[in-house]
């Protein structure tokens, strides 16, 4: 059961990534200019050139020319990024790890704090705190992430200079276990502006899910039996909400890469972020295309996994989905 | 698209609580419609005042480094908020009706098919594919506002296939099907008129998630040059940061935050007090 529910999924998640591809073929086939020059560079020699339309296929009819661009992206093949002359693979995953990083590390205490708030919040529900907690999710929701990465670097960076304003490390990083401190000091500005975002709805997420679970029969049961509404809370409704909650964290990814490229860029973090915005001013379209398609795949394995634990955590999931 | 019930905001009584994202939203309407009045400088004019002057009598929310003057760009920047954001979500609303009226009462294997696609797109990182496209087909406002528009229908399909569906069962539906009315027909006069209501929150949320997402693209440069968003501002006062000018984060900060909180208020209120119980 559980196993046809999984297979079903990837063959989704596979038919959104294929999608994402031959979305990207069209845009590029319907942009105005000569593909071969958006793929070479403005400045590519007619040898180049005439190299680019033949690797291609660019002379051939569009057809085959899908079938060569579909095969080469799915044997791994994203092409050579103009700037960097090198595969886009490999300006990829070279800049992998400061985007994990700092994305992980934000998720985590969004999370956290998110579920502390929510609790706190649905402890006593439409109290004062309760009431205030929501208020400020909702101010904190509303606020753009840019605006709130400048504000932090304007008050913490540049008035009061406690933090770096920018990189992931000094220009002359300290060796040993000072060099973690280093980045751990530029990490603090980033990780704030990017967590506070999330902060709000995943306050309001955890709230959700354990006001639901309070009114469940197993709630009711658990307060028949005369235990207290703190223990019911702990015990009955945050351990049966809580895995819910993270697999609903996943499915917020779309929002999260959004914020991220952001950050990365107010606080010029040597990520994926800053990687695409580089390869718009220097029109690198081979680039741009591979971080699409990239991040197409994360965001497809990120609801996967989201998905998947969900369904092993709800039955009723796995048998309503492709009835 | 962005699904929270602004809980606190239920404290302030009905009738308060429509007026409060009205007043907020006045002036950024009157600064809209009346901008060439209102700005005392033309938005882009550079040397008007110095280079990042701080506010004073003569730029009274200063200047940036180009000697242009902010409170002139924030009232301009208010024009192209609004036309972007009502504009891209007319679009999704176009999109969303066809899509989700078609899916919910054809059923069957329209259905099937395209809530699939909805479910594709939906899972699609929407601001990497907006860079995208924009990087492809230049960065003019209309092409930004048309991007954020076609990209961003498949959560508002959803809403209206399940207002749809709520409805095609109606006696006046099956009646109106009856008297021998094509799809068409029965889809454009019976159903339409009545889920209209059902979606206007979805479309106030859908205004303020198209004025960020354009002053997020103007913000990492990519926004259309030739004209005064609030995203462009805070852009050039990001360069100027370090020299401490607060005055071009706060002013278009403050714009874009009361416009975001306006309209997901505006989307809340209208959600409840619209919703057919």
């Amino acid at each position: 059961m559980i196993w046809r529910f999984i297979i079903k999924r990837v063959a989704l998640s596979f038919i959104t990534v294929l999608t994402v591809v031959l979305l990207s073929f069209m845009i590029i086939k319907l942009a105005p200019g000569d593909p071969a020059v958006l793929l070479a560079g403005a400045g590519a020699t007619p040898e180049y050139l005439k190299a680019v339309r033949e690797a291609y296929g660019l002379n051939l009819p569009i057809t085959q020319q899908l079938t060569i661009y579909l095969t080469s992206v799915l044997t791994g093949n994203l092409g050579h990024s103009i700037t960097y002359s090198r595969t886009v693979i490999d300006v990829i995953l070279g800049r992998l790890i400061p985007t994990v990083l700092l994305a992980t590390t934000s998720s985590i205490i969004a999370i956290a704090g998110g579920i502390f708030l929510g609790l706190f919040s649905a402890a006593k529900p439409n109290s004062l705190r309760d009431e205030l907690i929501n208020i400020s999710s909702l101010v904190l929701f509303s606020i753009p992430v840019f605006w709130l990465g400048l504000f932090m670097i304007l008050a913490f960076a540049v008035n009061i200079p406690l933090f770096p304003t920018g990189g992931m490390a000094s220009t002359t990083p300290p060796t040993g276990l000072y060099a973690i401190l280093d980045v751990v000091w530029h990490m603090v500005l980033p990780v704030a502006t990017l967590s506070a975002v999330f902060f709000g709805i995943y306050a309001r997420l955890t709230r959700g899910g354990l006001l639901q679970a309070l009114s469940m029969n197993y709630s009711v049961a658990a307060r028949a039996k005369g235990l207290s509404e703190r223990e019911i809370l702990y015990h009955h409704a945050l351990r049966n909400s809580l895995l819910p909650i993270i697999s609903l964290a996943g499915t917020q990814i779309n929002l999260i890469i959004g914020a991220l490229v952001l950050v990365e860029n107010i606080f010029s973090w040597p990520g994926l972020g800053t990687l695409i915005v580089q390869g718009f001013l220097h029109r690198d379209y081979p680039l741009t295309t591979g971080l699409l398609i990239f991040f197409a795949i994360i965001t497809a394995l990120m609801n996967l996994f989201a998905d998947i634990l969900n369904a092993i955590v709800d039955p009723r999931i796995r048998s309503s989905v492709g009835e | 698209m962005k699904k929270l019930s602004f809980h606190g905001f239920q404290l302030i009584p009905v009738k308060g609580r429509a007026i409060l994202p009205l007043i907020l939203l006045a002036p950024i309407i009157l600064f809209a419609v009346f901008a060439y009045q209102i700005a005392p400088y033309n938005p882009l004019q550079t040397g008007v005042g110095e280079s990042l002057s701080p506010p004073s009598s003569r730029n009274f929310m200063g200047t940036d480094q180009l000697g242009e003057d902010i409170f002139s760009q924030v009232v301009h920047g208010s024009r192209v908020a609004l036309y972007v954001g009502i504009t891209s979500s007319l679009i999704t609303v176009f999109l969303a009706l066809v899509i989700g009226t078609v899916a919910g009462y054809l059923g069957g294997m329209v259905d099937e098919v395209l809530m699939r696609f909805t479910d594709v797109v939906l899972s699609i990182p929407s601001f990497i594919l907006i860079i995208f496209i924009v990087i492809l087909f230049g960065s003019s406002i209309n092409v930004i506002t048309l991007v954020i528009g076609v990209v961003s229908w498949p959560s508002m399909a959803r809403v209206v296939r399940a207002r749809v569906l709520s409805f095609k069962e109606q006696e006046f539906v099956l009646a109106a099907k009856a008297l021998g009315a094509n799809p068409l027909n029965v889809m454009l006069f019976e159903i339409l008129p009545n889920i209209w209501l059902g979606i206007i929150p979805a479309i106030t949320l859908q205004i303020g998630n198209g004025i960020l997402t354009e002053a997020g693209l103007s913000f990492l440069g990519l926004g259309d040059p030739n004209v005064a968003s609030w995203g462009r501002i805070l852009y050039l006062a990001s360069t100027a940061i370090y020299l401490g000018c607060w005055w071009g984060v706060l002013f278009p900060g403050l714009a874009i935050i009361v416009t975001i909180i306006s309209f997901n208020l505006l989307g809340d209120v209208l959600g409840t007090s619209l919703s057919p119980k």
